[in-house]
């Protein structure tokens, strides 16, 4: 069971953000997704180790469990305790810190209607989910292909310079292009998938 | 019987949107065979069929082989289909608990709306469904 200082980190982050919108409420889900990061740290976060060790440092806990055939992952918030479960192995590998962090999300919608500021109708709740998630991730992307742009920088051949820089630039496309279409990837897996025979 | 479980399996099918064919395809199953039980014409399918019908419509196995006649739900303490839906909508309207999903579809299908039954059973040691 976490702390009590572990499991204050997201209602005093909800409360922060509810204090410096409260004039135009609700904020969009890049607005929030941005404060999340700022807030927390991008650098703290990483990728899905990283998100996971994270979630537990701030008093969710994150399980993995056989789940149904249709469900990616869930969120669970009853009194003080916020939990998440994933898929064991986190699920398929295009999405499982997409889901991590669309679970995430909606724990803070909890957070934000127990402070009496709902982020919206709950038929739009995947949807600003989804966009919150794929939010964080493009800046993470963006945010650690910025140590490969360094690194790209320090080739002395300038022939190679341009060669690495347009391999970061390009791989770091690919990965925002993913972020932003974790949906459809997931559609054409899936369907991949059910064509095997069962 | 043969009726009532030809009318389960199609509205297991159209939830799934598919068609006789893909089912067919999918399922290793003559269309038209399918097409019998649906209408009522043949008897429910023997339970290995039925296995491949259910991961086809990702519905519980159990609850094909319960509403086929294989099992008797009562005995086998599994709950039903009706006390899963009942005690879902208990977890729904309780204010102190509140959960979300990620799903693959747009609605969450028996099996997890049973999981996270289960779930809300385990996080508020209340019990709503019976023990198998």
């Amino acid at each position: 069971m976490p702390d009590t200082a572990q499991s204050s980190a997201l209602p005093a982050f909800c409360a922060a953000v509810v204090n410096r919108h409260s004039s135009a409420w609700p904020p969009a889900e890049n607005q929030l997704a941005q404060e999340f990061l700022a807030h927390f740290g991008i650098a703290r976060l990483g990728f899905y180790d990283g998100l996971v060790r994270w979630c537990g440092e701030v008093g969710v806990d994150v399980s993995t469990m056989e789940l149904p055939r249709d469900l990616r992952g869930a969120n669970f918030w009853h009194e003080t305790n916020m939990s998440i479960v994933m898929p064991v192995n986190g699920g398929c590998f295009i999405s499982r810190e997409h889901t991590l962090l669309h679970e995430l999300r909606e724990l803070l919608e909890w957070e934000f209607e127990h402070l009496g500021h709902s982020l919206g109708h709950v038929d739009t709740r995947e949807s600003r989910s989804e966009q919150f998630a794929a939010c964080v991730r493009m800046a993470m992307v963006v945010e650690s292909s910025k140590d490969l742009f360094k690194m790209a920088s320090d080739v002395r051949d300038p022939f190679g310079r341009v060669c690495a820089y347009g391999l970061v630039g390009a791989v770091t496309a690919v990965l925002v292009l993913g972020c932003a279409g974790v949906r459809q990837l997931e559609i054409h897996f899936d369907a991949q998938h059910r064509k095997r025979p069962t | 019987m043969k009726s009532d479980f030809g009318r389960y399996l199609r509205e297991l099918r159209r939830a799934a949107a598919l068609t006789l064919k893909q089912v067919e395809t999918k399922a290793r199953v003559s269309n038209a065979y399918l097409s019998q039980i649906e209408r009522g014409l043949r008897n429910p399918p023997h339970p290995e069929i039925l296995k491949r019908l259910a991961a086809v419509y990702e519905t519980p196995h159990a609850d094909l082989l319960a509403k086929a006649g294989y099992l008797d739900e009562e005995e086998q303490g599994a709950p039903t289909r009706l006390e899963i839906e009942s005690a879902f909508s208990h977890v729904i309207n309780d204010p102190k608990f509140q959960f979300g999903t990620r799903l693959k579809g747009a609605a969450p299908s028996l099996e997890t709306k049973r999981f996270i039954v289960e779930m809300y059973e385990k996080l508020t040691k209340k019990a709503l469904l019976k023990k198998q």
